[in-house]
């Protein structure tokens, strides 16, 4: 009983936990401009996590070693800094998205400026690193983040044309007056939002963090192979209420209330409340996550203590980092950029430092010194072979595709 | 070239490793290792961790910033870098766990974490420490460096000083640089690792991609990765030590006539 009850919870945390900034943002603007024609990536997009996400904590169950730590001995301390530079750059950003998106739920929420919540939302996640159990922090913030259900229940309440939604999603076109790069540089910018370096660094060191052996493979499996992509299916119902409301309406997405509008539209007032819980566990949720995996990435390419499982004394280095990561993601957003602009580019950076972490990890899940009988098999390959030519292409058409579509215009 | 399963790649298992304690603390990683000359085969006797072993691995201007930042955030005038004996290994696996001793040694040098603890981290209300395993693990305000780790030994060597050296054949042809090193397997039984002496060296002219560990393992997959790899690398050569002469002062390895 349980046990069934903690695999039922790590279930639905990774349910709730799986939408962040990124991916309400991306799938809100992508069902607003493109319909469901770009479903089938959020899809590719989700097997890719759980491939990856699975391998990398498998790897830290058998071998209690972390992503970037695996990182740091597989490449050695020269490409390893170059990767750790490029990484943590685009986590900052995803973590400067995600303090945002808190501001923006509040705003929304308050009608009191996002500026005057970016400082207050910053202090709130650094006290809640510095003070909160990691276990209670990954499992509030998953749970509240569940009130995003509210998408579904809003998608269904719009009673739409169920066949015309089905069949834009399984044959897939551009819309007429999009053009083809701008349809890929979405295409991309998705597959980025669903495949966030940061995950897996979060993953990874949280398995960690919960002291997982090799008996807790069974668990984890559960975690990604359900949670992962029930998640999928939320950020699914996302787009879809964006492409039954806001595409007929031409609406151009750029703040988080127009994403809330179908909801609205379909549920009223108690819907929108959901929402707004929903927005600001995930953000706050994800922003917890992302400064962590600095934190981690940080420490474990230098070999220093990190962690939540032990006092903020025993890992000084480790609580600095994470203190001047925030500070530095506050001083970021007060410059006033658009956290939705923020959010848009760190998805598409997150598709381009993806084999940054995608390489070392399969190569280290093939490893038989670290993983014995637990190393990769044949599907697990397979499938590792086949996202790793998917990762790389993305990876390398993602920068000339956002120069030649000047970022999806 | 053949690579059978008598050989430890040096390089590979234990360079870059995470150093951890009894409990699984995390005590920093094995950044550079220490090469001594014992009964005339040069040998693995020490690890040294923090910035004075990881400083020689980027050679150049980054040595020389992360060596001045390290000895100024020293209190010592001249300051010794961590260095643990191999004696104190108790395993090399996933991970390198060391003993209690060592474990207090990296606790005493490690002055950046120190440092943050007293001036930063311990200021900030509800920063606790929770209990001392260890006896002197200095958590409150005033603990002051214990006699610092063992000195660098004279006629000692940095890994890092061998590999990627030139090698060259005995009429002074380019054979490329040294890839990795290798010693006979540690044992793991009741006893410490200990000592490794060196047996082999790895050369070639591709340092991309050789610390990837496929050309030591032959079983390893996904094909994808490992063929491209494999094809890289199929130039790297395996020769044992006793086929090369060393020189440290213009770190070239010299092969003898029969190694080439």
């Amino acid at each position: 009983m349980k046990k069934a009850f903690a695999l039922m919870l790590g279930v639905l945390t990774a349910i709730g936990g799986f939408v962040d900034i990124g991916d309400l943002v991306t799938n809100g603007l992508v069902g607003a401009r493109f319909g469901m024609s770009l479903a089938w990536v959020v899809v590719v997009g989700v097997v890719g996590i759980c491939v990856f996400a699975e391998m990398s904590g498998r790897v830290a169950a058998v071998s209690g070693r972390a992503t970037f730590d695996l990182i740091r001995e597989r490449l050695g301390p020269r490409v390893g800094v170059a990767n750790l530079v490029a990484s943590m750059l685009v986590t900052f950003l995803t973590f400067a998205a995600e303090i945002g998106g808190v501001a923006l739920a509040l705003q929304l929420a308050t009608s009191v400026n996002r500026y005057l919540w970016i400082p207050v939302v910053g202090a709130a996640v650094w006290l809640v690193l510095w003070r909160v159990k990691f276990a209670t922090v990954e499992n509030a913030f998953g749970l509240a983040g569940l009130a995003l259900i509210v998408f579904a229940v809003a998608v269904w309440k719009l009673s739409p044309d169920w066949s015309a939604l089905w069949s834009d999603a399984l044959r897939p076109s551009v819309p007429e007056e999009e053009s083809l790069p701008v349809y890929w540089y979405y295409a991309i910018a998705l597959f980025g939002a669903a495949m966030t370096p940061y995950e897996v660094f979060f993953f990874s060191s949280g398995g960690v963090e919960e002291r997982w052996s090799a008996k807790n493979l069974a668990t984890m499996r559960a975690n990604v192979f359900v949670g992962f992509p029930l998640g999928g299916l939320l950020s699914l119902a996302i787009a879809a209420a964006a492409t039954i409301v806001l595409m007929p309406a031409k609406v151009e997405v750029d703040s988080l209330g127009q994403i809330a509008l179908p909801v609205v539209q379909a549920t009223g007032k108690i819907g929108l409340a959901f929402l707004l819980v929903g927005f600001f566990a995930a953000t706050f949720g994800a922003a917890c996550e992302t400064s962590l995996s600095i934190g981690y990435s940080v420490a474990q390419y230098f070999g220093w203590q990190w962690g939540k499982f032990v006092e903020p004394l025993r890992a000084a280095r480790f609580h600095t980092v994470l203190l001047l990561a925030t500070v530095g993601a506050i001083a970021l957003l007060l410059t006033t950029v658009d956290p939705i602009m923020l959010t848009e580019y760190s998805v598409v950076f997150s598709a381009i430092a993806l084999p940054l972490t995608y390489l070392p990890i399969l190569i280290v899940a093939n490893d038989r010194t670290y993983l014995g009988d637990h190393a990769n098999g044949r599907v697990a390959n397979a499938l590792g072979s086949v996202y790793l030519v998917v990762v790389l292409a993305a990876s390398v058409a993602a920068i000339p595709l956002m120069l030649f579509t000047k970022a999806g215009q | 070239m053949t690579y059978d399963d008598e050989l430890f790649d040096i390089g590979l298992r234990l360079l870059d490793r995470q150093l951890v304690g009894n409990e699984d603390e995390l005590l920093g990683n094995v950044d550079n290792l220490l090469l001594e000359t014992v009964d005339d085969q040069p040998t693995v006797t020490a690890i040294v961790s923090g910035p004075a072993g990881l400083g020689p691995r980027f050679g150049g201007r980054v040595d020389g910033w992360m060596r001045a930042i390290w000895r100024r955030l020293r209190p010592e005038a001249d300051p010794t870098p961590i260095v643990i004996a191999m004696a104190h290994v108790e395993r090399i696996e996933a991970a390198v766990t060391l003993d209690d001793a060592a474990q207090q040694l990296v606790a005493d040098g490690g002055q950046l974490e120190r440092w943050l603890r007293h001036y930063l981290i311990a200021r900030i209300p509800g920063a606790t420490g929770g209990p001392d395993r260890l006896a002197g693990e200095p958590l409150g305000p005033k603990g002051r460096a214990s006699p610092p780790s063992t000195p660098i030994p004279r006629g000692a060597h940095l890994v890092s000083d061998l590999i990627g050296a030139q090698v060259c054949d005995s009429t002074g042809n380019d054979l490329g640089v040294v890839l990795d090193v290798c010693s006979a397997p540690p044992h793991h039984g009741r006893h410490r690792v200990g000592p490794l002496p060196l047996t082999h060296l790895l050369y070639g002219r591709r340092r991309l991609g050789a610390e990837l560990g496929y050309v030591a393992q032959r079983q390893q997959g996904p094909w994808l990765v490992a063929a491209p790899l494999r094809a890289w690398q199929r130039a790297d050569r395996l020769v044992p030590l006793e086929d090369v002469t060393l020189n440290w002062n213009r770190r070239t390895v010299t092969l003898g006539p029969d190694a080439a």
